[in-house]
């Protein structure tokens, strides 16, 4: 398996915030070792795409998914043109200028959005032995572009945060374990990302898995007793209910996770609660915020 | 009835005893008296008979029959472990454990779902110079991280309702244990402590599992221990350092299933074949020693040995003998916590649970207040020494001034020292709680904590420097 995802927390000329993430995920369904394909017809990976827009600009949020089979032009990294596309969505990596940018392209509904991004920071390894998978982050990138919505077309800018890993992944929601995936942009130049892991009949112990990259990139690992997290609040959804809002603490950080808007269910293969959030440090504490990106699968009803 | 009503008569008088006991502030005597038959004195161990065992049969059980059964699904298992090194590949194995690495066997359960389930070899296998060597203790096994972690870890990677109950079986388990099995240090490990927080979470008389504990579990900071090499067991008459594994070894050994067997009957078809694994165990011989040795050096370090070592270590050759010593602790001098934890009433309550279950049949549990001087055969490769693996070599153990109060072993790679009989280390200027990095910490040997101390045995410190080192060259022609 493979994935991209890039998560964009991005801002309107109105002032309006607007949570962005484009995934897409390669299952392989040969092995890495068979013979090279007799004719492109020959299906050797499936494309699962999503795309998910929330904030103001829709009122609400919008979401969309494609499968494919991978070929050439229609879905795949196609290494000629350094492009990640599934039907006509695209993520172009800018090779020319060495600075890591891409170019983002996807219409969901009546969403289309253009994006450019570049690297603010160096990209970090996925580097942990005991994982059956291997990959990078680029934490934080700026981004600018244009959204055309139900309102026109919109300038918009912000960060993003950008994952590429392939290996043996798990599937998320599709096994006993709940997952809570966290990733925060804060606003003193620090990156977070968590992810805590819950058995779903409630019993054993939580682990939490995650790191912090400073403004310099200097990294250090958040791991279950460096890390609190308390469930402040549960949201009830179609498919299932839902931990959104948290008192975290991690280090010497200790802030309010809230969604910008609770109403972020998805129905994809798996029903997932995916939707941008806003951290904020308690009064009195040094004033510390973001935004970033929460993902909450595994809740599904039994 | 009439018996009855005596019997009703007695114990009320019991209780009237007792009580006047607790009155008088003597419950201490009471005590000791009443666990009498779960102490043994130090001195010689006598031998007990043994059930007989076919050695190859047991080998064949060791490596193929899962005495452990439960674990993770094999689809997760692969998934989270997609290659196998083939130099953890071990010979004999039959059909998927030909292809798993050593330390895992497979079997299919009643639902039908194949289980990968951690065996013996985990603790009893180990490298010497990559050559993997079954029976020698690994003394590199990390314990001191969470083990719930790989639980979460693979859990994610289970799909499917067989599957899943087959996980939540194994998860329920480790979680029970999780507590009491995390050391301060990689390389030691918390087996004692293990067995005792089963005991605490199953029935005797079913071993029917309780996500509660039934009795007072073990303490949450185990007691370390250095894993012995299985090639002692051909000399000695009792297992473990403080004698307490008197009677059946055999059943002894496979209290290893007590992980997972939650009925008698699981256990009763480990027991069968328990005697081979015994007689396989009793058969093992230690590697010879892979660098030269000087041989006139080595019968000259003989007889420095004979007349300074072998009253508790016995002589080897042709008409060597061993003695089956237990030295008291005001003798040995080495850290005490492990042997008074287990002689002073601590852990009486767990003495009888085996005492009233299945086990009870035919085991004794009786340790002696000290530690057994184990049989030297293949000592140059069970570094690090004492029963709390706290002395990292031969050198320092024979030379009590030249231990190190903090170190750390080199891992990367690991290293063999020819010259002191061990694997070489960092001498650390600050214990682990001065180390900042907790990464760092977790490879810190730190002796000023609890049952983690490197005193005593110093029975080779009046010795010169030469004669220290001729001793050095004869045991490693042991």
């Amino acid at each position: 398996m493979e994935t991209w995802q890039l998560t964009a927390f991005l801002r309107n000329e109105r002032g309006e915030d607007i949570g962005f993430q484009f995934s897409v995920f390669r299952v392989g369904i040969v092995s890495p070792g068979a013979p090279p394909p007799s004719s492109v017809w020959e299906v050797r990976d499936i494309y699962l795409g999503n795309v998910t827009v929330n904030g103001m600009l829709q009122g609400g949020v919008d979401g969309d998914e494609r499968i494919s089979r991978g070929m050439p032009g229609v879905a795949g990294f196609d290494p000629d043109i350094h492009e990640l596309r599934i039907d006509n969505w695209s993520l172009q990596f800018v090779e020319d200028t060495g600075r890591g940018e891409m170019q983002l392209d996807v219409a969901v509904g009546k969403v289309r959005a253009e994006l450019s991004l570049t690297p603010l920071k160096a990209p970090i390894a996925t580097d942990d032995d005991a994982a059956p998978f291997r990959g990078y982050s680029v934490t934080r990138l700026s981004v600018n572009g244009h959204l055309n919505g139900s309102q026109g077309r919109d300038v918009v800018s912000g960060t993003a945060w950008f994952d590429h890993i392939w290996g043996e992944l798990p599937v998320p929601g599709a096994s006993p374990i709940v997952w809570d995936r966290l990733q925060l942009h804060l606003n003193d130049g620090r990156d977070l990302s968590l992810i805590r892991s819950r058995r779903r009949d409630g019993s054993g112990a939580a682990t939490v898995d995650g790191y912090v990259v400073d403004s310099e990139g200097q990294f250090s690992s958040l791991d279950e007793a460096s890390t609190e997290l308390v469930i402040a609040r549960i949201w009830r959804g179609a498919r299932g209910a839902y931990p959104v809002d948290w008192q975290l603490k991690a280090n010497d950080l200790n802030f309010q996770v809230t969604p910008l808007i609770d109403e972020q269910e998805y129905d994809f293969a798996v029903p997932v609660w995916n939707g941008m959030v806003r951290a904020e440090s308690k009064p009195g504490i040094r004033r510390i915020g973001g935004v970033g990106m929460m993902q909450l699968t595994g809740y599904q009803a039994q | 009835m009439k018996h009855r009503g005596v019997l009703v008569a007695v114990l009320g008088l019991a209780a009237v005893v007792t009580a006047y006991i607790w009155i008088t502030g003597d419950i201490v005597a009471v005590q000791s008296q009443g666990s009498d038959r779960f102490r043994s004195a130090v001195g010689p161990v006598p031998a007990t008979p043994q059930r007989p065992g076919d050695a190859e049969a047991g080998y064949r059980a060791l490596v193929n029959e899962p005495y452990v059964n439960c674990g993770m699904p094999y689809r997760a298992y692969r998934r989270f472990n997609p290659e196998v090194d083939p130099v953890d590949l071990l010979p004999e194995r039959e059909a998927r454990n030909a292809e798993l690495p050593y330390a895992f066997t497979s079997h299919v359960n009643a639902d039908g779902v194949e289980i990968v389930s951690s065996n013996c070899l985990l603790c009893h296998a180990s490298r010497f110079n990559g050559e993997l060597v079954v029976g020698l203790g690994n003394e590199f096994l990390d314990f001191t991280q969470d083990p719930r972690r790989i639980v979460n870890q693979v859990g994610s990677y289970v799909q499917g309702e067989a599957d899943s109950a087959a996980w939540q079986r194994w998860a329920d388990r480790v979680d029970g244990i999780a507590p009491y099995i995390q050391m301060q240090t990689v390389g030691v490990n918390p087996a004692t402590n293990l067995t005792w927080a089963l005991m605490a979470h199953r029935d005797n008389k079913t071993l029917e599992w309780s996500a509660e504990p039934l009795i007072e579990p073990p303490p949450t900071s185990p007691l370390p221990v250095s894993v012995p090499p299985w090639w002692r067991m051909q000399k000695k008459n009792a297992m473990f350092y403080t004698t307490i594994g008197r009677g059946d070894h055999a059943r002894f050994m496979i209290m290893a299933s007590l992980l997972c067997a939650d009925t008698l009957e699981e256990v009763e078809i480990v027991d069968a074949y328990g005697p081979d694994i015994r007689a396989y165990l009793e058969s093992l011989r230690p590697p010879p020693y892979p660098y030269p040795v000087d041989i006139d050096l080595a019968e000259e370090g003989r007889t420095v040995f004979e007349e300074n070592c072998s009253r508790c270590h016995g002589t080897y050759g042709e008409d060597g003998s061993y003695p089956n010593l237990v030295v008291p602790l005001d003798e040995i001098e080495t850290d005490n916590e492990y042997a008074l934890a287990a002689t002073d009433g601590r852990r009486d309550r767990f003495y009888q649970w085996v005492e009233n279950s299945y086990y009870g049949n035919s085991v004794q549990i009786a340790p002696a207040p000290g530690y057994i001087a184990p049989p030297l055969d293949g000592v140059w490769a069970t570094a690090p020494y004492l029963h709390n693996g706290s002395v990292p070599d031969i050198q320092s153990l024979l030379d009590s001034s030249t231990r190190p109060k903090f170190w750390r072993h080199r891992v990367a790679p690991r290293e063999y020292d020819p010259s002191s009989l061990g694997w070489r280390y960092d001498r650390l200027n600050h214990g682990k709680a001065n180390v900042d990095d907790p990464e760092m910490a977790r490879h810190v040997y730190d002796t000023t904590l609890p049952g983690y101390g490197n005193g005593g045995h110093g029975f080779g410190d009046h010795l010169s420097n030469y004669e220290r080192n001729a001793v050095i060259e004869y045991l490693k022609t042991l």
